[in-house]
């Protein structure tokens, strides 16, 4: 018995390693390990690491989600802001408050050192009824896993390449790709197009996103407990550290008031309570709610790349009454 | 705490390690207090409904034991069914009856106000009040003897590997094993339990949770799939349900062998059931022979005539539905599935109780039909409403779009479920047909493969959000 029980470890052992070994030798093709939640967080993580061990700083860094992401051009208000030489955008996608306050002190500001923030936010981001969450996405990823599970699953993609690979091996479709995936590191990026959107997402305004706009983020509306003791304390944690925050309130469609539960009443109402919020932490508000024409909406409360040069030309003249 | 955490792995190994280094009356003591942390680490304040029950019944059955006057034992019995069913009526039926109270009042025109209080179902409620039911049934029937230390009566119901999803075990068999000294167990019983664990893991991480995004897709929006991929999602939540249920036993009968204890099989590869009769005395086991004994048998099950006996059928099959949950879906569902029962019993067909005789390939066709019919069914289960299930069905008439609408390509998503199907069956077939398997499946070099793919697809399935157990929530 002893001695069969060793023999079928031996083989498992055995097997496995020749497993490890082929992924090895073909990793490269397979396309890029999952190692974040979203791969845009990833890029931008590899974005700033780049940035830090050339010793660049950021003056301002813009945070929020994707409404960010996608809405606010770093590189025009480098041109236009005469106080910032370095801007960098750190919007990610279902970057709400409760993400974003982990993403910005863990990951941003220790890395880009900014002297000041603009954080970007709807009411979408306060949502407490959404029915997933998105911080449960990203403390599910290996590098957002908090605790002795999180270590320990960050240490497996060091020792295996099953489990570094695991999200591609998971789709059987990553034999069709073998051949033709290109790998990140054979992208060529300078340093000055790093975190500055250049492809906006292929979305518009369909019955599926607004239903997805009305029945996920959307739904259920009311401002999160976690969701403003976050905002909170990331405001109070910056503040401490000297860091000068900017709160901006991102423009939305018409069809996204609508599909707020009871429509231009219940988005007032979220201003009013973001106003006193803000008012209380003592940071500037600026509100740019309506401030974009329906046409430059990609969907319903994302911008396309004109009207993200309208918006961030609007940013740049409130910094500026601002005094930055 | 959930099998498929990393804490649960720690605390089994500290268990372990505690138990087989102490006597037996400290190792029922320590199952006892490890039972009580692993269900209080989920929410320690409804440990204090296991104790009303255990020391409910642990009383009560020894009051019926000390009297032999019927009318005072059926007294206390019913004492044990109040508190029980009491407890479970509560918690787990609660705002569902006054919800469908306010319902239908609103029908007939009627405005109530109804109080409902929002109550958080405790996990695993239905398994031990059920368990703890059985035991003073049988002391009340005479079948065992009442148990006179309040510490193995704790164990046997709250025994963690199967304290929140089964298998329900009877007294008569699980008793006697927890006040017998154990033997530590043996390196053939160690390398079992672990292949039982790794078996059960496979079954939960890769089949099942591999496939809840293909099902949650589609039942969270079956109108953006046509009838291909609504397909797909029936075959795809059968084997997920499956896989995380079996998973879930065979981890648990694992776990126990490590303690010396030998829980009973819960499933016997259902879905190679040659009909529905079969498909219910191969799946959930222990339930289906609880409703058996305890409600069917009582009720006269088929002593008295035909009609009553689809009458019983019918009664057992919907409660066994609102078993699983507090909703209508659940209620159609047993409906559904007595339904079938009494068509198969009508054509005068009839099983025999205990493991099934592998099927032979003439048997193809029947084992394709109940399977679909038992997915049908499961539509009613999964599904979050009946509005939801019939929307669902209705989709089967879109014969024109097969959109997977979630980001995956129809046929990665076709392969993926068909291999899923695929492996579920083959595992299944094995498992079957073990005897005749036996010199294959003891030769190590099909025992190595079986291994290395089996920890292969847990590399490639861990991580990420943890999927709790479907049956945790009943």
């Amino acid at each position: 018995m002893r001695v069969r029980v060793l023999i079928v470890v031996l083989i498992t052992v055995t097997l496995l390693g020749v497993a490890e070994v082929t992924l090895h030798l073909v990793g490269e093709r397979l396309g890029e390990a999952r190692f974040w939640y979203a791969p845009d967080a990833q890029h931008l993580i590899e974005d700033m690491e780049r940035l830090e061990s050339a010793g660049i700083a950021s003056d301002v860094v813009f945070t929020g989600s994707s409404m960010v992401q996608f809405g606010i051009r770093s590189a025009i208000v480098e041109d236009r802001l005469g106080s910032v030489e370095v801007a960098h955008n750190a919007g990610i996608p279902k970057g709400y408050t409760t993400v974003t306050r982990r993403w910005l002190l863990e990951e941003v500001v220790p890395r880009l050192q900014p002297d000041r923030v603009v954080w970007g936010l709807s009411s979408l981001d306060f949502n407490g009824g959404r029915p997933t969450p998105a911080i449960i996405d990203y403390e599910a990823a290996r590098a957002g896993a908090l605790g002795v599970f999180g270590w320990m699953d960050r240490g497996l993609w060091s020792v295996s390449m099953i489990a570094r690979y695991r999200d591609i091996l998971r789709e059987p479709s990553f034999l069709f790709d073998l051949l033709e995936s290109q790998t990140r590191s054979e992208l060529t990026i300078g340093l000055d197009d790093l975190m500055d959107p250049v492809v906006w997402p292929d979305v518009g305004q369909t019955p599926h996103a607004f239903n997805a706009l009305r029945t996920s983020l959307l739904a259920d509306f009311h401002v999160g407990d976690r969701h403003a003791a976050d905002f909170r304390a990331t405001i109070e944690a910056l503040s401490a550290d000297g860091i000068e925050v900017v709160v901006a309130l991102l423009p939305v469609s018409v069809p996204y008031l609508e599909a707020h539960p009871d429509g231009d009443d219940g988005y007032a109402l979220f201003t009013d309570w973001l106003r006193r919020e803000v008012d209380s932490l003592g940071v500037p508000l600026l509100d740019f709610s309506r401030a974009i024409p329906e046409g430059e909406f990609l969907d319903y409360n994302h911008v396309g790349p004109d009207g993200a040069a309208l918006l961030t030309e609007m940013l740049v003249s409130d910094l500026e009454l601002l005094g930055w | 705490m959930v099998f498929n955490s990393f804490e649960f792995f720690v605390f089994l190994a500290l268990t372990l390690g505690v138990y087989w280094l102490v006597r037996h009356r400290t190792q029922n003591l320590l199952l006892l207090v490890a039972s009580y942390v692993f269900y209080g680490w989920w929410d320690y304040r409804f440990l204090s409904l296991i104790w009303i029950s255990t020391i409910a019944d642990f009383l009560i059955a020894q009051r019926i034991a000390a009297t032999s006057i019927q009318s005072h034992r059926k007294r206390w019995l019913f004492g044990s069914l109040a508190v029980n069913l009491g407890i479970l009526g509560f918690f787990k039926y609660f705002d569902f009856f006054v919800d469908s109270a306010a319902d239908l009042l609103e029908t007939i025109g009627l405005s109530a106000n109804t109080p409902t209080l929002s109550i958080v179902l405790p996990i695993g409620i239905s398994f031990y009040t059920f368990q703890t039911i059985s035991y003073t049934f049988d002391v009340f029937r005479r079948r065992i003897e009442p148990e006179r230390d309040i510490v193995t009566f704790g164990v046997y119901v709250a025994f963690f590997p199967q304290l929140v999803a089964g298998p329900i075990e009877r007294a008569q068999h699980l008793l006697p094993q927890i006040q017998a000294d154990r033997v530590r167990p043996s390196l053939m019983n160690v390398w079992s339990g672990s292949w039982l664990i790794l078996i059960g893991l496979f079954k939960k991480v890769v089949l099942a949770d591999g496939l809840a995004a293909v099902v949650q897709t589609r039942f969270d929006s079956p109108g953006q799939h046509g009838a291909v991929s609504l397909l797909i999602g029936v075959y795809a939540f059968s084997i997920q349900i499956y896989g995380d249920f079996s998973g879930y036993s065979s981890i648990a009968r694992g776990v126990a062998r490590l303690f010396g204890i030998e829980l009973m099989r819960n499933f016997e590869q259902p879905y190679l059931s040659t009909s529905i009769s079969q498909f219910w005395r191969t799946w959930h086991i222990s339930l289906s022979t609880w409703l058996w004994d305890y409600l069917y048998v009582p009720l006269g099950g088929s002593r008295s005539g035909r009609r009553r006996t689809y009458i019983n059928l019918a009664l057992v099959m919907l409660i066994g539905g609102l078993w699983h949950g507090a909703a209508w879906t659940f209620v159609v569902w047993g409906g559904l599935h007595g339904f079938y029962l009494i068509v198969h019993r009508a054509r005068g067909s009839y099983e025999v109780r205990g493991k099934p005789p592998a099927p032979r390939l003439t048997d193809l066709w029947r084992i394709v039909a109940t399977f679909h019919l038992v997915g049908f069914a499961w539509i009613f289960f999964r599904a979050s409403s009946l509005d939801a299930a019939f929307e669902y069905i209705g989709g089967f008439a879109r014969l024109t779009s097969t959109a997977a609408g979630d980001g995956g390509s129809v046929v990665t998503q076709t392969v993926g479920v068909v291999a899923v199907v695929a492996a579920s069956f083959a595992l299944d077939w094995v498992d079957r047909n073990r005897e005749a398997y036996r010199p294959l499946m003891w030769s190590p070099v099909p025992l190595g493969i079986a291994a290395a793919s089996m920890i292969t697809g847990l590399l490639i399935f861990s991580g990420g959000t943890l999927v709790p157990f479907i049956y945790f929530q009943f």
